[in-house]
């Protein structure tokens, strides 16, 4: 097992070095490998499925205009996810979709909880119906493991305002999950 | 579950959700890439190095090419003898008579020229020539305006150093039927050393101006070709080990 995970490895490697030179076979490989996860990354910022292809399409272009910058320090999924975060939010900011109330918030306390494995699939429909600020922080947060301050640098807000997003999103969440559950299970 | 737990779990399950792109899409991005032709390619380091070594190269080319070769007098034109001869002609009554006008110099500087005329290997230009070339400017100076007694005991006193050691070559050749060039040679690099010792010597009580402008010059224009030098010696190394490492 381990190694036929090595191997795997060293064949991306591979890939990855005959698709920065410009090879079309192994960029269409790589592509084949990571489109559908980064479109699904791609559509939980944008809720348009046509503009989050769109979105793909150009962190893509992005992805192999800059393969020969890859020093293989980290992992090659992580140095794409992190282009493709990028440019959807990119997108979002210069369509001005994204409003973020600065409202601030005392923090602490306003993690998931309480919530059972059936729950998680309703949490990642009730995640897509959140307001595009809360849910583009919360997502960057919890799901592509952003801190603060870069999720404050990225989206040129105050790291107060990522916090009070973020809050407020779980707290919704919660909302949401406790009246599902009723809806579920009938009880309180 | 716990919090953390959930969200990690929910994390876990969001990052491997996946979705299905539309059939055209790879053939939207190869548009593209074929579009805005070949990825950025980083230009090889050895190749900006040997680009800088070889202009520092054709610059020092330039450099030594054009530039006359200085004399190691800082540059000025010796003629020694004729200035001996022609010097108290002009201006017989001149302060530097003393020094141009000694009947034993100026039969040694006779000496020196015919020696000169008769070798076919002249002597390389030592620093009592570069000197006396100072005092002929001095002379011409001193028809303007009399010269101060310092500077005349200055000029003076390398000059006796000079007759003493002409008149040794004059005795030399008055004894011996021909005087043999490595014994004048010899004579006259003694006769330079103790010069540059009397230069040395922390009593100089006035600084030729035109002298310290000489000596600025010729260290100038040898830290500058040092300057280049190093140039063009880091550039040849650096090309080198670029070269060597590109090999790898």
């Amino acid at each position: 097992m381990k190694v036929k995970i090595i191997s795997l490895l060293h064949d991306e490697k591979k890939l990855i070095r005959r698709a920065s030179s410009g090879k079309r076979d192994a960029q269409k490989a790589l592509y084949d490998s990571y489109a559908p996860k980064m479109l699904a990354l791609c559509q939980r910022y944008i809720k348009d499925a046509h503009f989050a292809e769109d979105v793909m399409i150009e962190g893509f272009v992005k992805v192999f205009r800059n393969l020969p910058g890859f020093r293989f320090e980290g992992s090659f999924e992580g140095w794409v996810r992190r282009i493709m975060v990028r440019e959807a939010i990119d997108y979002l900011r210069k369509r001005q979709f994204v409003v973020f109330d600065d409202t601030r918030v005392v923090e602490g306390g306003s993690e998931l909880n309480n919530a059972d494995p059936f729950q998680l699939e309703a949490l990642e429909d009730l995640i897509d119906s959140l307001p595009e600020g809360y849910r583009v922080v919360f997502t960057l947060y919890a799901v592509e493991g952003y801190k603060h301050a870069e999720i404050a640098e990225v989206l040129g807000i105050s790291e107060n305002t990522s916090k009070s997003q973020l809050y407020k999103a779980r707290k919704q969440l919660q909302e949401q999950l406790k009246e599902t559950s009723i809806r579920y299970y009938g009880t309180r | 579950m716990a919090p953390v737990e959930f969200e990690k779990e929910l994390k876990k399950r969001l990052r491997s959700r996946e979705a299905r792109p539309s059939e055209d899409t790879w053939d939207r991005i190869a548009d593209r890439l074929d579009a805005e032709g070949p990825a950025r390619r980083r230009t090889p380091r050895w190749w900006v190095g040997l680009a800088a070594a070889s202009v520092a190269f054709v610059m020092a080319l330039v450099f030594f090419w054009e530039r006359p070769e200085p004399s190691p007098g800082g540059g000025m034109v010796v003629e020694a003898p004729a200035t001996q001869k022609g010097a108290p002609k002009e201006n017989p009554e001149s302060p530097t008579e003393d020094f141009v006008g000694n009947p034993g110099q100026t039969g040694l500087a006779q000496t020196s020229e015919g020696e000169g005329s008769e070798s076919s290997d002249p002597l390389p230009v030592p620093e009592h020539e570069a000197f006396q070339d100072v005092t002929k400017g001095d002379a011409v100076a001193s028809q303007e305006e009399p010269a101060s007694g310092a500077d005349l005991t200055r000029i003076e006193r390398p000059a006796r150093q000079m007759d003493n050691t002409y008149a040794s070559i004059a005795m030399e050749e008055a004894s011996k039927p021909s005087v043999v060039d490595a014994q004048v040679d010899s004579l006259l690099r003694q006769a330079q050393q103790a010069m540059a010792r009397q230069d040395t010597l922390p009593e100089r009580s006035s600084v030729d101006p035109s002298v310290l402008l000489a000596e600025a010059e010729d260290e100038l224009d040898q830290t500058f070709r040092e300057k280049i030098m190093e140039k063009v010696k880091s550039g040849v190394t650096r090309l080198r080990t670029s070269v060597a490492q590109n090999n790898k």
